[in-house]
């Protein structure tokens, strides 16, 4: 229980520090900045995206692969 | 400690962080100066940090818990998260060097916020450094745990309290500097921020909860 409380103290702080400047609705239609407009309107951005997943994907299989592993000599040793 | 072996977690890690890629790099965000597009790496360089703190803190607790009942598994805990926050601090470190040379011109400033934040990584490198010299396990467990807590009171108001109370800083919200934590009150910057430092967070959890399995194989089979 205390443990908890902690936690959340400890969250609540890092929130109480933050000195706030608001973004407004302004910022989302601001066309005076540039941004990666062309990448999103070719849709080459989902090529992007696709390749980052993958890559995270595989990475995310491998730890499961090991996770796996790591559970079947759990149970060995426990026999 | 048989809460690193259920999978339900795990299942959620895989699902917030790749949501936090796809998420992080199609959805709004507000078109601002000199950021621009980088303002997409709030998802990948903050919630380090983020992660890292919450990866430590757990770590500190397992080293209390270590000196209280002295069970090696604990130690083992402490030191596994302790690695898992120094990957992620470094790993801040890099992502904000590349951020900080594309926005501010320069891979490093002598800016108050980014110097704490290399001495708070230093700090736990020297816990590993100190974990490795010290052979007898009942020791280094001992003095290690002790390192460990004074480690995360000094990693604190290092990251949080000192660049704050600086006199200039260009990082954002120190200083004197508006922050970015204007995401407090912006929804969309909000929706991916929050789930982002939750899954980087459990992803870490999960590496260390590898290794801390394999070090509870080993001093199982010693015996």
């Amino acid at each position: 229980m205390k443990k908890y409380l902690v936690i959340t103290l400890l969250l609540l702080s890092l929130r109480s520090f933050a000195q706030k400047i608001e973004v407004t609705e302004e910022d989302y239609h601001n066309t005076e900045v540039e941004m990666a407009d062309k990448m999103r309107e070719s849709g080459k951005i989902y090529v992007v995206v696709l390749v980052i997943s993958l890559v995270m994907g595989g990475i995310l299989t491998y730890v499961i692969a090991i996770d796996r592993k790591l559970r079947r000599l759990e149970k060995k040793t426990t026999e | 400690m048989d809460f690193i072996k259920k999978t339900w977690w795990k299942i959620i890690t895989v699902i917030l962080v790749l949501y936090t890629i796809i998420g992080g790099l199609l959805f709004d965000v507000p078109r601002l100066a000199i950021l621009n597009e980088t303002i997409r790496n709030l998802y990948f360089h903050v919630t380090m940090w983020f992660a890292m703190v919450i990866i430590l803190f757990i770590s500190m607790i397992y080293s209390i818990k270590y000196l209280h009942k002295n069970n090696p598994i604990h130690d083992a805990a402490a030191n596994e998260f302790a690695n898992v926050g120094l990957l992620l601090g470094v790993l801040g470190l890099g992502t904000g060097s590349i951020w900080a040379r594309f926005t501010w011109g320069a891979w490093w400033v002598n800016d108050p916020q980014l110097n704490s934040a290399a001495i708070a990584v230093l700090i736990y490198l020297a816990y590993a450094v100190l974990r490795n010299s010290i052979e007898d396990e009942q020791r280094r467990g001992t003095v290690s745990g002790v390192y460990n807590i004074f480690a995360f009171a000094a990693f604190i108001p290092l990251l949080f309290v000192l660049p704050r109370m600086a006199e200039n800083s260009l990082h954002p919200g120190k200083g004197g500097n508006p922050g970015f934590n204007a995401y407090d009150l912006d929804s969309k910057l909000r929706l991916v921020f929050y789930p982002a430092v939750v899954g980087w967070t459990l992803l870490g959890v999960w590496l260390a909860s590898l290794r801390i399995r394999i070090k509870a194989l080993y001093l199982k089979t010693e015996h």
